[in-house]
């Protein structure tokens, strides 16, 4: 049986006189693994942080596990997400930093030994966060992004600013969290995501949807 | 490290620079000029440290014989000293008292069988300039202290298995301490030119109202006085200001500055809830606030005589309460003052607002707290004990209005 895990209806979010999303209709059943597709500025984070109840829609409505995001906080629980203009504490060291989110997260703190070590980060993890490379930081905000048991992954924009290995162990990383949750990710550059993502696609522009659909049938539509 | 070791060697030599500036002055206790006999005595406490003089100075015209008895108890040991002298109307009176220990001391000082047409007479302590020292320095080396403490608590609470809201306002106060830091390091070289400590006390209108069932209360207001005279002969206009300064970027620092950043917003997708992480930024800002007045405040009360501490431990321990209390109405007002515009203003105007507004707003406040300090005769009247005795009540009803409205704006706001 299909079950919804997130249903948005006639989404339209204003930020004073730019229209961010006009009319965004969209429903992801469970395992059905999305991806977001646009160009700079079509929409894809405001959707993002919609969805997350970061952002509150101009008109609309939006269900997450059947709840109103803005009145039920699902974060850090039933839904993880990574924003594409996170901000991490810069003077708490890596590892400090991912144990405080295990912490509240009440996930073991030695669970996150091992993504840590899949994502090759523990040789740099007891420095502050503030020395770290644009590439190191984004791998701390990934790891945070799977730390838990979360229903639903959203990620905006995770291959920025990593490395082509690291882009690999990511693909790898996720092909195994596909198994538990449902990936939803937004990016504007596939670098083999469209295999983990293939279920649906959905193409934004200037803020409104144009197409939607299987991923390889959005994604041959594009290219040719 | 290296940053934080310059950082407080940088305090240190700002301390040293204001010791250079000491200058002792004396410090009047009581006297004046009256038509016929003068007051009976003085009996009463006071705080002198080692080698100061209290100074004794009676003169009659017209009149008959007299006889003195001084009594100088100290407190902590109940070691007394005696003078007794008699004479007659042209010889004035003038004994000394040189004080063998810096502490409390009771003085009981009895004038008898004298009926002149007039009496001069002062009391005043004359400091001896040298012990007088350590209570300049003490504040500063307290607001290192100060200082240490947050760094402990910033360093050993993230990583810990302590309940959550502990460790939560432990890395709130954490995001803080560049900021905490340069307020401090800006009070230590301001404090150089000014007297930290002289803005915030108010005995008599606790006095009023304790004295009644704890008779020890003037011994401890005393305490409290003596800690502070010294200190207090501005009326600490710096102070204020600094202390304004720091709520205000504490405020804005917590609140407006980590929304434009955005670090309120990562917390949230972290998975701690929007009043969870509201009320631990609302209980680190209090921390915040109160730390800077408390802990300088409470530490020069139990180092001012530390003999008084083991034998009469309920006179410090109410000297501490009220000080406590006192801060915490300070405090809270600030808090209040602050909080409201640092949620919803952006920090630039918020920053021009507090230059513009809280200088005058803070001298009022002060006023009302001070007002017997400021106006004896105002006290004197019921109208200025009211006045004051409405300042804390006043400021709990503000911080209750302030955090309720900022939850409900937290709760309500597109994002944090």
């Amino acid at each position: 049986m299909r079950r919804e895990l997130v249903v948005l209806e006639n989404i339209c979010k204003r930020f004073w006189f730019t229209e961010a999303l006009k009319n965004i209709s969209l429903s992801i059943a469970r395992g059905e693994h999305t991806l977001i597709l646009g160009g700079n500025g079509s929409g894809k984070s405001t959707l993002i942080k919609i969805v997350g109840g970061l952002v509150k829609p101009s008109k609309g409505l939006v269900k997450v596990l059947g709840y109103n995001p803005f009145k039920y906080n699902m974060l850090g629980r039933e839904v993880n997400i990574l924003l594409d203009d996170y901000s991490l504490p810069p003077w708490l060291t890596g590892v400090e930093y991912l144990r405080y989110i295990a912490r509240i997260r009440g996930v073991k703190r030695d669970s996150i030994v091992d993504i840590a070590a899949f994502f090759n980060i523990t040789s740099y993890w007891k420095r502050v966060i503030g020395v770290y490379s644009a590439g190191m930081k984004k791998k701390i905000a990934l790891i945070e992004a799977f730390i838990g048991d979360p229903e639903i992954i959203i990620l905006d924009d995770p291959f920025t600013a990593l490395d082509i290995g690291s882009r690999k162990r990511l693909i790898e990383f996720l092909e195994r969290k596909a198994k538990d949750a449902t990936i939803v990710v937004a990016t504007h550059s596939l670098y083999g995501i469209e295999n983990i993502c293939r279920n649906k696609a959905i193409l934004l522009d200037n803020g409104e949807k144009i197409m939607e659909g299987e991923t390889i049938e959005v994604l041959n539509k594009i290219m040719f | 490290m290296r940053f934080l070791v310059l950082i407080g060697l940088m305090l240190v030599a700002a301390s040293l620079v204001s010791m250079q500036m000491i200058r002792a002055e004396p410090v009047y206790l009581g006297g004046g000029s009256t038509g016929g006999p003068p007051p009976a005595g003085f009996h009463g406490y006071v705080y002198l440290f080692k080698n100061d003089l209290l100074d004794f100075k009676y003169r009659f015209e017209g009149g008959s014989e007299w006889s003195i008895s001084i009594i100088v108890e100290r407190v902590s040991t109940g070691e007394k000293w005696f003078f007794n002298d008699t004479g007659f109307i042209s010889n004035p009176i003038t004994p000394v008292f040189r004080a063998p220990y810096t502490g409390l001391y009771y003085v009981s000082f009895i004038i008898n069988g004298i009926k002149p047409p007039r009496t001069t007479y002062s009391l005043s302590i004359q400091p001896s300039g040298i012990e007088s020292r350590y209570e300049y320095w003490l504040p500063r080396l307290l607001l290192l202290i100060v200082i240490g403490l947050l760094l402990i608590m910033m360093g050993f609470w993230i990583d810990t298995k302590w309940p959550l809201g502990l460790v939560m306002v432990s890395r709130e106060i954490q995001d803080l301490w560049k900021d905490y830091i340069m307020v401090i390091f800006m009070c230590i070289m301001l404090y150089t030119r000014s007297f930290p400590y002289t803005m915030l006390y108010n005995w008599p209108v606790f006095l009023e109202k304790q004295g009644l069932i704890f008779k020890e209360v003037y011994l401890a207001s005393t305490l409290y006085d003596s800690c502070f005279h010294q200190l207090g002969r501005l009326r600490g206009l710096y102070g204020i200001t600094i202390y304004m300064l720091h709520s205000s970027i504490m405020g804005v620092a917590l609140f407006s500055y980590c929304v434009e950043k955005k670090i309120f917003r990562d917390m949230i997708i972290a998975g701690i809830s929007r009043t969870r992480l509201y009320l631990s930024k609302a209980s680190s800002l209090f921390i915040l606030l109160i730390l800077p007045l408390v802990i300088p405040h409470t530490a020069l009360m139990l180092l001012a005589d530390t003999n008084l501490f083991v034998s009469k431990p309920l006179v410090i321990l109410y000297a501490v309460s009220i000080r406590f209390l006192i801060d915490s109405t300070i405090a809270l007002t600030m808090f209040s003052i602050v909080f409201a515009p640092a949620l919803v203003i952006p920090r630039t105007f918020l920053a021009l607002a507090t230059i513009l507004v809280l200088p005058y707003t803070l001298s009022m406040m002060i006023d009302c707290i001070t007002i017997s300090n400021l106006n004896t005769l105002l006290y004197e009247t019921l109208y200025g004990f009211k006045m004051s005795s409405l300042i804390l009540p006043m400021s709990l009803i503000a911080f209750v209005i302030v955090i309720v409205l900022g939850l409900i704006f937290v709760r309500v706001k597109d994002y944090a």
